[in-house]
């Protein structure tokens, strides 16, 4: 479903009408379904009572036909008088002409001992028959029967109609029979349009005959259509001479039929009639897609129109808010949006040009804070820089005017004034150091420290300048200075006047701090990082002070016993090694001595020489 | 040092002067010094030198012009093409020397300078090395 979280506002607007409008078009069509089908029901059973009213009106008649017509024949004056001749040849000729003319399917004549005379049409032993034209001999006058006999191992019903052949002085002379046999082409006569409907004649539970329109013909026998069985006990109550039209319609390949079972004669046989009620099912079928193509068309019209009002209702402001709200992204915070009316998209414009405002002059206020802070950040460096200049211009003066005198160049000096004159200088030293050192820190923590990068720093180069350094700082004490250090080192990228810087601060701390023994700096590179240690055989490092030591102004009892220093020469070391890109760490052992690592990396992709900017 | 070198200073600040000329001609014996105290009428100055120095240091901070532009007056000069130019100052925060060398310094020694070790540097300058003395 996430396909239709991004979808566009419109669109998921005409999801939520179409699914309206699909339950609206789901009941329609459940409520003209439950219409219709009771509208077929109604029709069905009207259609279904016409019919069986016509039919029942076509058997009667048949059967009266048939009475009148086997009269006809039998007190006709030749006939009765071929019967009194007791004439085969006579009495079938005529039966024949009568057979042709009027279309039985049989007919039988005997005289008044019961022997056959005349066997037309149906020709053959039908005991069933024989003993009906007996009783008309007997009684003398006319009956009509319908008969179920068996013929060639099957079944058949028999419309049966027999008269006396009496002479003209009233004696009978033998008896005559018409019949009809109720086969397909019989069925298929009753009806007045045989279209859509069918006839089956049901005896004993199954079908006898049916009517020839049911093509093709089902092959399971108590069937009438494909799908459509006998209800025995409706069969059953219709044998039993009444006229039966249930209300349910049967469904057979998907088309309702209205049906019927009537009585047919005072036999067990039982008509059963099927209406096809294809045309109301059509109808039915017609309407229906009828109501779905005009709810179709409503819904893509009313998403068509629902479409274009939200378009210039919402759509549109909502895009113009977020055109405006990506420039206030891209720094345009003089953007506004036109507010169109009071609506919530209104009211949202309004809002969002409130916000546009705030954002705006806190966006000012910021830029002035920036620009306020950036101003002062200037007037600090300027400050730090006229401090140092201010200060070492004295210290010049200082320093060396003393050393001049000192060394002699001003006239001979006694060895005590020599002493004196040492301290000023050691002390303007020291105060110089100090100097350095809080200037540095003071940069460090404005955050202005400048690196002057250069590409190609060597460090063995750096390295000499420091034991040279640490040698001249010894003088008078018992310690070696032993360098390890790899003569090709790679030249690194860095300030080489701030690694200098560290290395000094590194050795100076070491030769302060060893009054024996032996300093041993040594270098190395591994996986693009040089790593420096300087390592001394003094007092070592408590593990408590490890840390201490890296912070500013704190020194250790060992380190103020020592003969002070500011406390900021490792803070700044250890400044200047990040600012490169490096560590600055060290392991000590009390009583054994201390190291120092720095590890620089040898071409740092942070770093940009600062003269090929 | 078949040939003692001819060697200008420019510094308003007289204690500096003074230093430098008890350093270069008291010490170093060197023949021809010359130091001026303010950049005013430098050009013209620098013009009637004879001989032409070989080493020059400059102060930076100065008035009416400063170091920088005494620099960039020099570089238009056709006899300083083999002249070291070198900046002696106290202003050698990292920023400002990185401006040093940026406009074509030959070196930097900060003040304070180190008496001990100045010959040397000197000599080092004269035979063409780049020297940035920062840390004393």
């Amino acid at each position: 479903m996430r396909w239709l979280r991004d979808a566009g506002l419109g669109f998921k607007l005409s999801v939520l009408l179409l699914l309206v409008l699909g339950v609206l078009l789901f009941s329609t069509v459940a409520l003209l379904i439950s219409n219709t089908q009771d509208l077929i029901e109604e029709v069905g059973s009207e259609r279904i009572t016409e019919e069986v009213r016509i039919i029942q009106r076509r058997l009667s008649e048949f059967e009266r036909e048939l009475s009148v017509d086997v009269n006809f024949i039998a007190s006709s004056v030749p006939f009765f008088q071929a019967v009194g001749r007791r004439s085969v040849s006579g009495v079938t000729e005529m039966v024949t002409l009568a057979q042709a003319q009027l279309s039985f399917d049989d007919v039988d004549v005997i005289d008044g001992d019961g022997a056959v005379l005349a066997d037309v049409g149906s020709v053959g032993d039908e005991p069933e028959v024989q003993q009906v034209m007996l009783q008309t001999l007997d009684a003398g006058e006319t009956i009509a029967v319908v008969l179920i006999e068996e013929e060639g191992g099957a079944q058949r019903v028999r419309l049966m109609a027999t008269a006396p052949v009496v002479s003209a002085t009233g004696n009978v002379l033998g008896a005559i029979q018409l019949s009809r046999f109720m086969d397909a082409d019989f069925l298929s006569t009753l009806f007045f349009d045989p279209q859509g409907v069918f006839a089956g004649l049901i005896y004993e539970g199954r079908f006898l005959s049916r009517s020839t329109n049911i093509t093709p013909l089902p092959t399971v026998e108590a069937s009438l259509r494909s799908n459509i069985n006998l209800d025995p006990s409706i069969v059953e109550r219709a044998t039993g001479g009444e006229t039966i039209i249930p209300d349910a319609l049967i469904t057979a390949n998907g088309i309702p039929h209205a049906a019927a079972y009537l009585p047919v004669g005072a036999s067990s046989v039982v008509m059963m009639v099927l209406f096809e009620l294809d045309e109301i099912y059509a109808f039915q079928n017609t309407t229906l897609l009828n109501t779905i193509l005009i709810f179709a068309l409503l819904a893509v019209l009313t998403v068509g129109v629902l479409y274009a009002v939200l378009a210039q209702l919402a759509i549109r402001p909502i895009n113009t808010l977020r055109t405006i709200a990506q420039k206030m992204i891209g720094g345009e915070y003089d953007q506004r949006i036109p507010v169109t009316g009071h609506d919530e998209i209104g009211q949202l414009a309004s809002t969002f040009n409130q916000m546009a405002s705030a954002v705006q002059q806190r966006e000012t206020s910021l830029q002035a804070a920036r620009e306020q802070a950036e101003r002062s950040d200037q007037v600090k460096s300027a400050f730090l820089a006229s401090m140092s200049h201010e200060l070492r211009t004295p210290l010049n003066a200082v320093l060396n005017f003393t050393q001049f005198v000192i060394d002699g160049d001003t006239g001979p000096v006694n060895a005590e004034q020599v002493e004196l004159l040492t301290e000023v200088v050691n002390s303007g030293k020291h105060l110089l150091s100090l100097i350095n050192d809080v200037l540095d820190m003071s940069k460090i923590e404005a955050g202005s420290l400048k690196l002057f990068i250069e590409d190609d720093v060597s460090v063995n180069q750096l390295l000499k300048t420091v034991i040279t350094a640490g040698q001249g700082l010894l003088a008078g004490k018992p310690v070696e200075v032993r360098a390890e250090i790899d003569p090709n080192l790679p030249p690194i990228r860095a300030d080489a006047q701030r690694i200098l810087q560290i290395y000094l601060n590194l050795m100076s701390n070491a030769c302060k701090f060893t009054d024996s023994g032996t300093i041993t700096v040594s270098a190395f590179t591994q996986a693009n990082t040089l790593t420096v240690a300087v390592a001394d055989t003094g007092p070592g490092i408590a593990p408590e002070d490890l840390e201490l030591i890296f912070e500013p102004f704190r020194q250790t009892t060992a380190g103020l016993q020592h003969g002070g220093g500011t406390g900021l020469g490792l803070p700044i070391a250890r400044s200047l090694a990040a600012a490169h890109g490096g560590k600055l760490w060290v392991t000590s052992e009390p009583g054994k001595g201390t190291t120092f690592y720095v590890s620089l990396p040898v071409k740092s992709q942070e770093l940009v020489p600062t003269l090929a900017v | 040092m078949n040939e003692q070198p001819a060697v200008l200073y420019v510094e308003d600040d007289p204690q500096s002067r003074k230093l430098m000329q008890m350093l270069l001609t008291g010490r170093m014996r060197l023949p021809n010094v010359t130091i001026l105290e303010d950049s005013e009428d430098f050009l013209s100055k620098v013009e009637a030198l004879d001989p032409k120095p070989k080493v020059i240091f400059l102060d930076i901070h100065m008035k009416p012009i400063d170091g920088f532009a005494m620099l960039k007056l020099l570089h238009d000069l056709d006899w300083t093409k083999q002249t070291r130019i070198v900046a002696l100052t106290a202003s050698v925060m990292n920023e400002e020397v990185a401006q040093l060398r940026q406009v074509g310094f030959n070196g930097c020694l900060a003040k304070p300078i180190d008496l001990a070790t100045f010959p040397d540097t000197f000599q080092r300058i004269l035979a063409g090395e780049t020297v940035w003395r920062i840390i004393s």
